[in-house]
């Protein structure tokens, strides 16, 4: 008796997997037929959708060509005391965070975190941040809107009875986008490239390509939901890179209010709280102690998409960079490492700069696929979305 | 046929009743249970009220709140002693019984050999979730009795009574359970390919190990969604508010596939098998 058959589902079942699989992202890619929109239309329509409410899931992935960051870091995520650190891992390791947004005024982003979590409230009056693996909550209230927005509108008034130019102020969202064609055009080529889909819903690509050959930047990619205006994902591409060097996108969306409650923060009783002072208390702070303001300001050489900002002598050396030591030995000191750190996560730290920062004419300096950095000798610190090389020339100047 | 089905509601019996009278499965449960019970004495014990930020996760928590002591024996017991006992069990069903010589005697009942496989599954699959519960069940007693227990603390920074803590525990214990589906499914298939049931268990479990090595190698990223590791640890969804389904919508169907995969292939191996022993 013949009993091959019954091997035959276990032949069929991965078959259907594999179609279904590939089916799925046939679907995914496929274009949707949408009437034809010109690029001021498209940021009109954009303009508009600002008191949307709508939540979902956003996926975020970099590939920046930078060493891997989570290896460097301990397992439970980042000491979130060092808000630099804390950054860079938002900006450079892959994450998913739930966003609820209802209006211009009240947002909340969890970051979603292998049995951790980190949330950020947005309400009117005041911004909550809260880690779930430190149990640490940050408080800062928003100056008053309304106030603010007022003292704004009678300044402007003044100001427009000066220069009558300033009456030219934009205020609709087709004026919006004029304005904003006419100040991006000359350095950009603003098109609508197609349609695509995201989050199942049919989307325009708004495509904006720096026409300067010296930025790293190849091109941004924003898709606009059909329906609503509201932006679903962002692709950065870098020059001489495949993979998109940067990538932000709902994996799914949904276009209802959401539930109130969730923009009613409360800390746990046991968390610490930090209250971040207000701009009038800083202010005050600091005219208290009477510190010198910044003597020196940073200089933006250039302009537009290879534009570079210099921070002038002495701002390495406040950071800890002992100019001429070159290597990783000096550099460690950009970590901020404290006493009572982790050696572990000390040396992981300076292995990773060691990595990162190689020896060039002039400095040390940091390529990533979209930004640059140079340490020169002297204790400058110049950045920007072009090539180590015209760093270097700009230092020279 | 209510008389064929109602053999298979015998045979499922019997199968539980077989396995749950074994000294060994009692021995993994205990075994599991000693997993709190160890961190919450630990914990008691050495306690100087510093948070350390180190150590698994929700360790730190168990001191305000005993409660935690569930999700961190659970957090420890996933990646390795939870896949051994599976492996133990998932290795032994159909390899152990030929390996007694008792798995003709069971295909002489007219029973059939896909009913034998199903009721074989039952039993692996229902060991998951007792596996599971012990751990929580334990834990949550023995935080209970050593510390002080309150109103739990999110992820999310919001806080829930206990009564939902409650109804989470058990969200997540049933997330642990359909993530170990998969792994029994392989053990099943394993255990039909031999005669020696011992092999089948250290391969089962074995291969939970390879599959959460390969997990842990970034260069490997594009084969991470496929590993039946892959959400063993995304429970804490379930420590959200409001609740994340997406984990366990991906981990259902993964395991699913899992499940269909090796179910099927058990299938072609046991049915068309000559049995000996």
């Amino acid at each position: 008796m013949n009993k091959n058959w019954r091997w035959l589902p276990a032949g069929i079942v991965p078959v259907v997997i594999v179609t279904a699989a590939v089916s799925g992202s046939a679907i995914a890619q496929a274009q949707p037929q949408l009437p034809a929109k010109t690029a001021q239309e498209l940021l009109e329509f954009v303009a508009t959708s600002t008191d949307d409410a709508y939540s979902g899931t956003v996926e975020q992935s970099s590939d920046l060509g930078l060493p891997d960051l989570s290896m460097a870091t301990p397992p439970g995520g980042t000491s979130s005391s060092d808000p630099t650190s804390t950054a860079l891992e938002l900006l450079t390791a892959d994450h998913t965070a739930q966003v609820y947004v209802d209006g211009p005024d009240r947002a909340r982003v969890q970051v979603l975190d292998q049995l951790a979590q980190r949330d950020v409230v947005v309400t009117q009056d005041d911004v909550w941040f809260y880690d779930s693996s430190t149990n640490e909550a940050t408080h800062a209230v928003l100056p008053d809107r309304d106030a603010a927005k007022a003292e704004l509108e009678a300044a402007l008034q003044q100001k427009a009875a000066e220069y009558p130019e300033l009456q030219n102020v934009p205020r609709t969202p087709a004026e919006l986008a004029t304005m904003f064609l006419a100040e991006i055009d000359p350095t950009t080529e603003v098109t609508v490239d197609g349609t695509s889909r995201v989050a199942g819903r049919s989307a325009y690509e708004l495509l904006l390509t720096p026409e300067d050959t010296a930025t790293l930047i190849g091109s941004i990619a924003v898709a606009v939901d059909s329906e609503t205006g509201v932006p679903l994902s962002v692709t950065v591409q870098a020059k001489g890179q495949e993979d998109p060097a940067f990538q932000a996108g709902f994996s799914a969306v949904d276009f209802s209010t959401p539930d109130a409650a969730l923009f009613a923060f409360t800390p746990p009783a046991d968390a610490t709280v930090t209250e971040v002072p207000t701009a009038e208390e800083a202010k005050a702070r600091m005219e208290a102690k009477d510190e010198p303001a910044a003597a020196e300001e940073p200089v933006v050489l250039g302009e537009g998409w290879s534009a570079i900002v210099e921070l002038p002598a002495g701002t390495a050396g406040k950071l800890g960079v002992t100019p001429g030591s070159g290597g990783a030995a000096g550099m460690s000191d950009i970590m901020d490492i404290k006493p009572g750190m982790d050696p572990q996560e000390v040396a992981g730290a300076q292995a990773l700069l060691d990595q990162a920062l190689t020896e060039v004419d002039g400095g040390n300096a940091l390529q990533t696929s979209l930004v640059s950095v140079l340490i020169t000798d002297d204790g400058r610190i110049l950045t920007g979305a072009v090539g180590v090389d015209q760093l270097a020339a700009a230092a020279q100047r | 046929m209510p008389a064929e089905r109602s053999l298979g509601l015998t045979l499922v019996l019997s199968e539980i009743t077989v396995l749950f009278r074994r000294l060994r499965t009692w021995a993994m449960i205990g075994a599991l249970a000693l997993i709190p019970i160890l961190i919450a004495v630990v914990v008691r014990v050495a306690s100087d009220g510093s948070a350390s930020g180190r150590g698994p996760a929700f360790l730190d928590s168990i001191t305000q709140n005993g409660l935690f002591v569930s999700l961190t024996a659970l957090t420890v017991a996933i990646p390795l002693f939870l896949p051994l006992t599976i492996g133990v069990v998932a290795g032994d069903t159909i390899a152990g019984e030929a390996n007694l010589g008792t798995l003709r005697y069971l295909l002489v009942a007219p029973a059939g050999r896909l009913r034998l496989l199903l009721v074989k599954y039952a039993g692996a699959a229902l060991f998951c979730l007792v596996a599971t519960l012990t751990v929580v069940v334990t834990g949550a007693i023995i935080g209970a009795l050593l510390f002080p227990v309150g109103p739990v603390t999110l992820l999310s920074g919001d806080t829930v009574g206990i009564t939902g803590y409650f109804g989470r525990l058990l969200l997540l214990a049933l997330y642990v359970t359909v993530s170990l589906m998969g792994l029994s499914a392989i053990g099943l298939f394993i255990s039909t390919l031999t005669t020696i049931p011992v092999g089948a268990m250290a391969a089962t479990a074995a291969l939970a190990a390879v599959a959460q090595i390969l997990g842990a190698l970034p260069q490997l990223e594009w084969l991470h969604p496929w590993l039946f590791t892959n959400y063993w640890l995304g429970f804490g969804d379930f420590l959200r508010q409001p609740l994340v389904w997406n984990s366990f919508l991906d981990n259902a169907l993964l395991q699913f596939g899992y499940i269909a995969v090796f179910g099927t292939l058990a299938y072609g191996r046991f049915s068309t098998k000559d049995v000996l022993s």
